[in-house]
């Protein structure tokens, strides 16, 4: 039999465990990737999952530098930052990033070939709705690569607002909000490239979402950057706590658990 | 608690290739080699810098008013005296011109990157279009 997912979408493989209450938010949400859904999970609130140095090398405490995330998905997708002075600042809400040259990138390439679809959920605190531009992007420019994705922060022609690209071998405007937003956000974004859906929520709002044609095709296999474009321009300011790129379609209460889950350092949700 | 400082160094681009080799000699991998990317800040009077901040060993800020040594990895260490022969390490104090100049490698310690660069009187180069 099928189930609805309730927005008339064929649901997706996915495992009852996912949704157990007596699970923590992080395995609950770890459960979600279960059967080889692609993608990974970072917590940069916890320092027991993150390294000093991008060998994965050197405990982290209250200011030292973050140079190797562990990808909480058990996909392996671990980040690093190479460069010493690239690398962001741990704080217990998570890694600060100076919006001058600090980012990461998978060390691998973040392979999501397999799939067409996903969600992407991000929490932060930045010092103002306009403070940096690349938040998350697969492969080093989004607007010239097919197969990718990229949620940022507009550039002259809008200012402070979040928007969320999603694109196959079609690039079409990018979705999101009319205003700026919040300086803590959680910020979610579902993708879909054919047949085209995007949905971009904020706090639990939704913005201006499109069923405009992304082409065809998949997400493809890029390096992923966190705070950057290609590691050396667009930078983000401010802090990002949590992240989780999932590599398939949820159902409206997977995205709630994901916002959930990144919103546990933050509280900023209702 | 951290034992870190945060530094905040400018690179004029005339001399980003430089800056690199002696951030191979003061850094922790071959990797520090890049550092300094594009030259996307400017002063007040329009020349470009390189900009790179982030948290460091104290030892880092001492280390580049040392002797160099070449480390296991390999530099240039021609080029990086070069640079190093450009170092000023600013102390920050209220009232004092911002430091950055075309023929110095300024470095702001002890202040966040934000903070730094208003001592460093620089501003990032506008972007002109659309993620």
């Amino acid at each position: 039999m099928m189930i609805s997912n309730g927005i008339g979408l064929s649901p997706c493989p996915r495992r009852a465990r996912a949704g157990s209450p007596a699970l923590s938010l992080t395995a609950r949400v770890n459960a979600l990737f279960a059967g080889g859904v692609p993608g990974g999970m970072w917590d940069f609130t916890d320092p027991s999952t993150l390294r000093q140095m991008s060998n994965g090398t050197g405990a982290v405490a209250d200011g030292d530098p973050v140079g190797w995330a562990q990808d909480l998905s058990d996909n392996g997708n671990h980040l690093v930052q190479a460069v010493a002075l690239k690398r962001p600042g741990f704080g217990w809400e998570g890694a600060g990033f100076d919006g001058v040259d600090d980012s990461f990138n998978s060390i691998d390439l973040f392979d999501l070939s397999a799939t067409g679809e996903l969600v992407v959920c991000v929490a932060l605190d930045r010092p103002s709705p306009s403070a940096g531009r690349i938040i998350a992007e697969i492969t080093s420019n989004s607007s010239v690569n097919a197969g990718t994705i990229a949620l940022f922060n507009g550039g002259n022609a809008s200012i402070g607002v979040d928007r969320f690209r999603s694109r196959g071998t079609a690039n079409p405007a990018p979705v999101g909000f009319a205003e700026p937003g919040p300086n803590r956000a959680i910020i979610s974004c579902v993708g879909r490239i054919s047949p085209s859906m995007r949905v971009m929520r904020r706090n639990g709002v939704e913005g201006v979402n499109s069923t405009s044609p992304q082409g065809t095709g998949t997400y493809g296999s890029w390096p992923l950057y966190i705070g950057s474009r290609g590691g050396d321009s667009e930078f983000f300011s401010g802090r990002i706590a949590r992240l989780v790129i999932c590599g398939r379609l949820p159902y409206p209460e997977e995205t709630a658990l994901i916002e959930a889950w990144c919103d546990e350092p933050l509280r900023v949700l209702p | 608690m951290s034992d870190h400082v945060i530094v905040t160094i400018a690179v004029p681009a005339a001399h980003i290739a430089d800056a690199n080799e002696l951030a191979r000699c003061l850094g922790y991998s071959a990797a520090d080699g890049e550092s300094f990317g594009t030259a996307a800040w400017q002063d007040g009077e329009g020349h470009l810098y390189a900009v790179a901040s982030g948290p460091v060993r104290p030892t880092f800020v001492s280390a580049s008013a040392s002797p160099l040594a070449a480390p296991a990895w390999g530099a240039d260490m021609a080029a990086a005296a070069r640079a190093q022969a450009l170092v000023a390490i600013h102390e920050p104090e209220a009232g004092e011109p911002p430091c950055a100049a075309p023929d110095r490698i300024a470095a702001v310690a002890g202040l966040a990157a934000s903070a730094a660069l208003v001592v460093l009187g620089l501003s990032p180069v506008p972007a002109d279009a659309d993620a």
